[in-house]
């Protein structure tokens, strides 16, 4: 299921929250064991309702890790015993993930390599795997090194897992960010309206914002990429960087709101990435839960930048490689992260003191001319397209500017520029009454207006007529 | 500071209330307002909730069919959506669902690519099937659509293809044969008010452009256009045609009018082959109370209609046409004892053996532009 649904407003949501917020048993502890269940069981049905078959493979997961937490964490294995338990935890969330994530993707690969004819039909990929098996992971290793202790209730350890704001398009939390909450979490109104507000924030984001400007780019790239007017192909890749950041961040801060609704703190994902003044700032902001995993899981564990200048850049390398693979099985994805990799080794080793010097609007303005090229890259799957893309970019396509031209920018620079002031964060600093109960109120009916509006774009999004006009 | 809390914490729990009581709001009008099935405007049934079973839940077509029952039956979803458009124009969108919008209400059809290849082989295929039937007067009347006559009506900057050259281009492939060009451009000059010659709302032509266009066609066929004299009635004025369908703006009403000839003396009996209807009417008036009242003229398309009149004279007369062709139809009628009207997209009969039943000495071609770019069939069944 996704959160921009009808489905999710109207039948998910109502029924999960009353189910979870009536109380049924006077006991507080019992009732939180009751608000756990439900919230098990919904995240469960969230699950399924987008992958009836996959919730085996979820379960399995959820059971395999279970245990295995428990038997890494046993103080009377040795060392040893426990180095292999952690061994094979992280072997086989790997396979799965393997499996259903790359597979199809290696099979291809080897197909093209060695020109052989391996038939393959790799099986359909599973929701969320990618976001649910770093969470898996993130809880084995920590356990394996003490940081926090091996969760001896399923109950608390599927709610990790499974819980459904989360699930299928993070933050990756890790466990040792959450533990706590599972079995004691706060619930006031407070905290509920300010995650209902989050909640509309990603809604609105997500449905009013990516949604209308993520046509653009699939209208402007839809045809031959390598012959399009500069401005053109400068206009199409600007509004493909607004919808995927609009789309990813709406996700997350859905995720968050619902999240608070329930009484959970999740982490920030994203923190105005597209004012950053470097590379390596934007990925300080952009999907931190991602770039943090990988940080503590991978970089860290190789090593980071303690063993000098050569094996820092070799791990960057590999982290940023891996970083871009998550993303997607596919070479383009590998070559982003590579293209990553690159840029933040020449930042830190090559360009740091001609980068000191430079103003930061210059700063700001060369790492999003960078941002956005790492954006074709990433969009287009083959290495053709991306450089048939960027050749149109420097004006090796259809020249400068076209009728077509003047029609996407006529039709979408007012859209383009409230969604540009608002990644930029420029409503931030918009005046504001100073009494918090004023300041409140405005945003309450701000709030709702953008979920009144978000009903309206979701329900026409499916105005889809039937007709013959040719005759 | 004790106090100020409070009032926020008040304020909090209020939003949530107002929060929830709109979800279950919502819920409840869903729950109450009654299920459509068809949805006119679109053109489709709409879905119904769906059947429960382990199988559909299994491979997830409950869920699919569900969402979509939820927003097919949305309350006063048709409201809904005739807001989004007004958000969406208001931000600057010149186009909905592939339908431009333009000034003064007028709404266009994206036009149709020139595709030189297909062009010249269906033209290619119109001067052999008229040198086969060279005793026939045969004439060409390719509209161009509203798109180019009112271009300064189209939103600004939209991508527009040259119809006019494009007609001349068509124009020049004919020329090796002995069919007559009826130029529609030049027939809608003598029209003062433009706007007249097309609907807002629909992608037709109008009944008066289609007038203007069928006394330059009897001037070529040397008819006497003053004997015959003709009426013209308005019969609806809440005309919302595909247009405005396939965009959901519905802010406009167009009015349609029928043109019939005068005389009295004359009758005509319409048959419809297959359907094995006659009826002695060119109007199916039961069509102005849907949605595409278009269909008014003679009901929509069919594969073959004959129309026989007690003319008095032995012209028979062959029309391969789109619907462009049927508001224009009664106009011709008095001309001749018979008329075969043929509309190659649903015809799959074979026209050598339809020539060889009627002895016709007149042939006309009713075409749009778009349609004319996008068609195949004419082809086929030329060369059938």
């Amino acid at each position: 299921m996704l959160f921009s649904s009808l489905t999710f407003l109207f039948a998910f949501l109502p029924v999960t929250l009353l189910l979870y917020f009536v109380p049924v048993f006077e006991s507080e502890e019992t009732e939180l064991k009751k608000k756990n269940f439900v919230l098990c069981l919904a995240s469960l049905v969230f699950y399924a309702w987008g992958e009836p078959v996959y919730i085996v493979l979820m379960l399995v997961s959820i059971y395999f890790n279970f245990n295995i937490g428990i038997d890494i964490s046993e103080h009377y294995y040795s060392r040893k015993k426990q180095k292999f338990l952690l061994f094979a935890a992280v072997l086989f969330n790997l396979l799965v993930l393997g499996f259903f994530k790359y597979s199809g993707f290696v099979a291809e690969s080897l197909n093209s390599l060695f020109s052989l004819d391996i038939k393959y039909t790799p099986p359909a990929l599973p929701i969320g795997i990618s976001f649910y098996t770093f969470q898996a992971m993130s809880y084995v290793i920590d356990v394996y090194n003490e940081k926090v202790e091996a969760q001896d209730n399923l109950l608390p350890f599927a709610l990790y897992i499974t819980m459904f704001p989360q699930l299928i398009a993070g933050p990756i939390v890790q466990y040792k960010d959450i533990s706590s909450q599972l079995t004691q979490r706060e619930m006031s109104p407070r905290r509920f309206a300010t995650g209902v507000m989050f909640f509309i924030r990603g809604l609105g984001k997500k449905v009013i914002f990516a949604n209308t400007i993520g046509a653009v780019y699939t209208e402007i790239s839809s045809g031959d990429v390598s012959a399009l007017p500069a401005v053109t192909a400068w206009f199409g890749i600007i509004c493909y960087a607004m919808q995927i950041y609009f789309d990813f961040s709406g996700y997350s801060d859905m995720a968050i709101g619902l999240g608070k609704m329930f009484g959970f703190d999740l982490c920030q994902n994203f923190n105005f990435p597209y004012i950053s003044k470097s590379i390596k700032e934007f990925w300080k902001r952009w999907h931190i839960s991602l770039s943090t995993w990988f940080k503590d899981y991978v970089y860290i564990p190789l090593g980071g930048n303690r063993k000098g200048a050569f094996r820092t850049i070799i791990n960057t390398a590999i982290v940023w490689s891996l970083t871009g693979l998550w993303h997607g099985a596919s070479w383009n994805f590998v070559l982003w992260g590579a293209y990553y990799a690159v840029l933040l080794i020449l930042e830190k080793f090559v360009f740091k003191n001609l980068l000191d010097k430079m103003p930061a609007f210059l700063k700001h303005i060369l790492t999003m001319l960078l941002v956005l090229i790492g954006w074709v890259i990433f969009s287009k799957e083959t290495l053709g397209a991306v450089t048939g893309y960027l050749g149109s970019m420097f004006g090796f396509g259809a020249g400068f500017i076209d009728e077509g031209t003047k029609y996407y920018i006529s039709s979408y620079i007012l859209p383009l520029i409230i969604m540009s002031l608002s990644a930029f964060g420029v409503f931030r600093f918009l005046p504001r009454p100073k009494k918090s109960e004023l300041r409140f109120l405005y945003q309450s009916v701000g709030y709702l207006v953008i979920l009144v509006l978000c009903i309206v774009f979701l329900v026409s999004d499916t105005y889809n007529p039937f007709l013959y006009f040719r005759f | 500071m004790k106090k100020e809390n409070d009032l926020l914490n008040k304020f909090c729990i209020a939003f949530s209330v107002v929060f929830c009581a709109l979800i279950v709001v919502v819920i409840a009008a869903f729950a109450l307002t009654e299920k459509k099935e068809m949805s006119e405007s679109e053109n489709r049934v709409l879905a119904s909730m769906p059947k429960f079973t382990l199988s559909s839940a299994a491979d997830g077509s409950f869920m699919k069919n569900f969402e979509s029952f939820l927003s097919d039956q949305f309350p006063f979803r048709d409201k809904v959506i005739s807001l989004k458009t007004s958000i969406d124009i208001l931000v600057g969108k010149k186009e909905e669902n592939e339908v431009y919008i333009g000034k003064d209400g007028f709404l266009f059809e994206k036009q149709t690519e020139f595709d030189q290849k297909k062009v010249s082989d269906i033209t290619a295929s119109m001067v052999k099937f008229s040198k086969e039937n060279k005793n026939i007067k045969t004439a060409a009347v390719f509209s161009p659509n509203s798109s180019c006559v009112l271009s300064e009506f189209l939103p600004s900057g939209v991508l527009r293809q040259d119809q006019k050259n494009q007609l001349e281009q068509i124009k020049k492939s004919l020329e090796k044969s002995d069919i007559a060009w009826i130029d529609c451009l030049d027939s809608f000059k003598g029209e003062k008010d433009k706007m007249k010659l097309f609907y807002r709302t629909d992608h037709h032509w109008t009944t008066q452009a289609a007038y203007d266009v069928f006394l330059s066609l009897a001037k070529s066929w040397k008819f006497d256009t003053k004997k015959e004299q003709f009426d013209f009635y308005t019969v609806s004025g809440t005309f919302q045609g595909t247009l405005s369908s396939a965009s959901g703006i519905n802010s406009f009403y167009d009015e349609i009018s029928v043109c019939v000839p005068s005389s009295k003396n004359l009758s005509y009996v319409i048959s419809y082959e297959k359907e094995a209807r006659k009826t002695a009417t060119f109007f199916d008036r039961e069509k102005l109370s849907h949605k595409n009242q278009y269909e008014v003229f003679f009901g929509g398309n069919y594969d073959k209609i004959v129309i026989s009149s007690n003319a008095d004279n032995l012209n028979t007369l062959l029309v391969l046409k789109d619907s462009y062709a049927n508001c224009m139809i009664p106009m011709l009628a008095p001309f001749f004892s018979k008329i075969v009207v043929v509309d190659p997209r649903y015809y799959s009969d074979n026209l050598s053996a339809l020539m060889n039943e009627y002895d016709f000495t007149h042939c006309v071609y009713i075409y749009n532009l778009n349609t004319f770019l996008s068609d195949t069939s004419l082809k086929d069944v030329l060369e059938s």
